[in-house]
């Protein structure tokens, strides 16, 4: 039965501006019944590879070289109504940002049965349970959802319309372990119960060397060199506490977001917040920023208490703590350039000769592992894992005391989370500055973060050393 | 490149002429507004290509001179309305507490008709002339837009470069210019068309109902007040100037869509 679905061959696709290559030689083959991994460094092209697939190249970017079929179909030079009929009946993509992708004004009730072929026989509760959500949800909005129940509601979708080819981008970004692992078991089911053909991409390579049958790189070939150091693991007590919060909390509506949760993080390490998703982590890093100003609860700066909400905190202060957000989508603004985010903070701290602004934006991308062409370029023209790093330069800008990053590493490869964990861990000891890291990667956390701060469900569950991350029950059995 | 420009430009081309028309008109106008040139509602002539009117006056040459008036004035309201919209609805968007103090009152103010508020202001201050007609529209026009505004800037609003822009203290001047507005280009000139049509509705009732509002010697609503008892004897006296108001509403949408969906172009 390994049938093959897919086959893309030296598939070369360029960008609308000119020569620069969205995509350079992609090859992939999809069986049916079988898993293939797509790896490679954030910006080779996964995306788009899958894209291609769909039938679908970004605007104005065109095809060079190569060619897609998908089930004997030319699906790039298809024309629009087969094409459309093709893609209902047998293909399925699931984005790299799956929040986006669903209707925020429908339930999943009728996110599902909307896909549903037909609407007796696959039940949305059925189908939500092989994604490992509860009934509950089927009642809710997407917008109510976490980052990770959002992923596995689109998936639950593709589910629903019973595909020949499921296309899953970065399935894994922004999910903890356990959360993984239940999406690895889903999609093995899927390949081999239905004999879908699935191609999944990824940065995760031991989540997707388990999951895939196949493997396929793509762009320059993976460095195996520059084992990630393992840090010494800072010991806390002795550093001065940089910021620390007690009793926060936060109401919305009738319901409580996030309830009496103390943090502190100390001047020259790292404190972790985990926690399964949906357990309030980005809410708290909002608090901690200032935007959240129904919070309660007090916080202390460097030993001086400072207001919750963000108005009424100075203007030098609000500099000092810097947040970097989560969804890499919507964390640039789409209409401006590279150098006029990066520029914006530059001209706040006073540095207006354009001269030595522009070298500072120099120094800052530097810094983040961006060469300076990527000044001129605006954030569709980048890759996820470019923007997160650009939204890294542009906290930076503001020489933070404490730096919040949520999720930061999350939609970036192994090499490059490890390189942008390590620019930050440099940047905090040299500064002596503070680093909040929120991740669902243990194994991150373990590595770079001195205590860890438990969430679930709202509630801080423990603060350990986070070394012993695991030896905290609730959060592994729970 | 060449290819992208000549549809858009094909389908504005309409809205190009009225409005060119209007502008240049009052200078290439064959006779003077007020010149008698045959008998009241006499057809088409040399004289008079398109007839003559109610007082034996040229159509043609008052369909020149009379729309600079209403168009003038339309894009200034046009402009006006969704000019302070963009802003209010903005900064509801981004002030969730301000947002609900300016949804209610422009509830309140939703509730007035437009064409009553013109009679009352026009008909008890006469002198108030063009500038009052302005203000009016403005007044009755914004709630509407601005709600409009309100909707699709929430979903910029809660975006993260908004969210670091707010964290790191941006006055709600940046938010607005440089943070949320750039990102809501395409709400923004569908209101300027939805609004220009609707404050040429505006001041064709004002001028219609003969308010005092100063809009020159002739214009295309008086127009087809005053020659509508003769509209069998010359019909063009009164289809012409009809002619030239919808055409000019219907294609300036038209053009201001066909520039918009240019930009982004998606295959589906």
């Amino acid at each position: 039965m390994n049938q093959q679905v897919v086959v893309a061959d030296n598939l070369t696709i360029t960008a609308p501006s000119g020569s620069r290559a969205l995509l350079e030689n992609g090859s992939i083959e999809l069986h049916r019944g079988r898993i293939t991994a797509i790896t490679g460094e954030s910006g080779s092209g996964k995306t788009t590879l899958m894209q291609a697939v769909l039938g679908y190249l970004p605007p104005g970017a065109r095809q060079k070289s190569g060619s897609v079929r998908v089930l004997g179909h030319d699906v790039l030079t298809m024309p629009t109504e087969p094409l459309r009929r093709l893609r209902r009946q047998h293909l399925a993509f699931v984005g790299q940002d799956p929040g986006s992708a669903l209707n925020p004004t429908m339930r999943v009730q009728a996110l599902l049965t909307e896909v549903a072929k037909n609407r007796d026989n696959s039940d949305p509760a059925r189908v939500l349970a092989r994604v490992q959500l509860p009934e509950s949800v089927l009642h809710r909005r997407p917008g109510e959802l976490s980052g990770g129940q959002q992923r596995r509601v689109a998936l639950a979708r593709a589910l629903m319309r019973g595909v020949d080819v499921l296309l899953v981008d970065e399935p894994f970004a922004g999910l903890d372990a356990r959360v993984r692992q239940e999406i690895v078991a889903v999609l093995r089911t899927l390949a081999s119960d239905n004999d879908v053909a699935i191609a999944v991409s990824g940065h995760d390579t031991a989540t997707l060397e388990l999951l895939a049958d196949d493997l396929v790189h793509i762009g320059a070939p993976p460095t195996s060199g520059s084992r990630p150091r393992r840090e010494s693991t800072p010991d806390t007590p002795h550093r001065p506490v940089a910021l620390s919060g007690h009793g926060l909390g936060l109401t919305r509506g009738d319901v409580p977001v996030l309830s009496s949760v103390d943090i502190v993080s100390y001047r020259g390490a790292a404190t972790a917040v985990v926690g399964e998703s949906g357990a309030g982590k980005t809410t708290l890093a909002r608090i901690l920023a200032g935007l959240e100003p129904d919070a309660t609860g007090n916080l202390h700066l460097d030993g001086t208490e400072i207001a919750l909400r963000g108005s009424r905190r100075p203007r030098q202060l609000r500099d000092r703590i810097q947040l970097v957000p989560q969804n890499p989508l919507s964390t640039l603004n789409p209409q401006r350039t590279v150098a006029q985010s990066l520029g914006r903070p530059l001209v706040r701290r006073g540095v207006r000769a354009r001269a030595r602004r522009a070298a500072e934006i120099g120094s800052l991308l530097d810094s983040v592992g961006l060469t300076h062409d990527f000044a001129s370029r605006y954030p569709r023209e980048l890759s996820g894992g470019q923007r997160q790093r650009v939204a890294i330069a542009r906290a930076l800008a503001y020489e933070p005391e404490v730096l919040i990053c949520d999720e930061v590493t999350s939609a970036l490869d192994h090499a490059t989370a490890t390189s942008i964990m390590d620019l930050l861990h440099t940047v905090m000891v040299d500064r002596d500055s503070s680093l909040i890291v929120i991740s669902h990667d243990l194994d991150l956390v373990r590595r770079y973060c001195g205590e860890a701060v438990v969430l679930d469900h709202g509630r801080l569950i423990d603060t350990c050393s986070a070394a012993n991350i695991l030896a905290s029950q609730s959060f592994t059995t729970s | 490149m060449t290819r992208t420009w000549i549809r858009p430009a094909m389908i504005a081309l309409p809205a190009v002429l009225v409005v060119g028309c209007a502008v240049a008109g009052p200078w290439v106008a064959p006779h003077p507004v007020d010149e008698g040139v045959d008998i009241p509602y006499a057809e088409p002539s040399a004289a008079a290509p398109l007839g003559t009117d109610h007082l034996g006056q040229d159509v043609l040459s008052h369909l020149l001179v009379g729309g600079w008036g209403l168009l003038l004035l339309a894009a200034v309201i046009a402009v006006l309305v969704t000019g302070l919209a963009a802003v209010i609805g903005t900064v509801a968007a981004l002030r969730p507490r301000v947002g609900a103090v300016i949804e209610r009152s422009t509830d309140a103010l939703m509730l007035l008709p437009p064409v009553l508020a013109i009679l009352l202001v026009m008909l008890s201050w006469p002198s108030s002339g063009a500038a009052g007609l302005v203000a009016i529209a403005v007044l009755v026009g914004t709630p509407y837009c601005a709600r409009v505004f309100a909707a699709a800037a929430s979903g910029i609003a809660a975006t993260g470069y908004v969210e670091v822009a707010v964290a790191n203290g941006e006055g709600l001047p940046y938010l607005l210019l440089r943070e949320v507005l750039p990102n809501l280009r395409s709400t923004l000139t569908t209101q300027l068309g939805l609004r220009f049509v609707e404050a040429m509705y505006l001041v064709s009732t004002a001028a219609f109902l003969q308010l005092p509002a100063t809009l020159g010697q002739s214009n295309w609503a008086l127009m087809v007040r005053e020659n509508s008892a003769g509209i069998l004897l010359n019909p063009w006296s009164v289809v012409a100037p009809s002619l030239a108001i919808g055409i000019l509403a219907v294609s300036m949408n038209f053009t201001i869509s066909a520039i918009r969906s240019d930009r982004n172009q998606v295959r589906t």
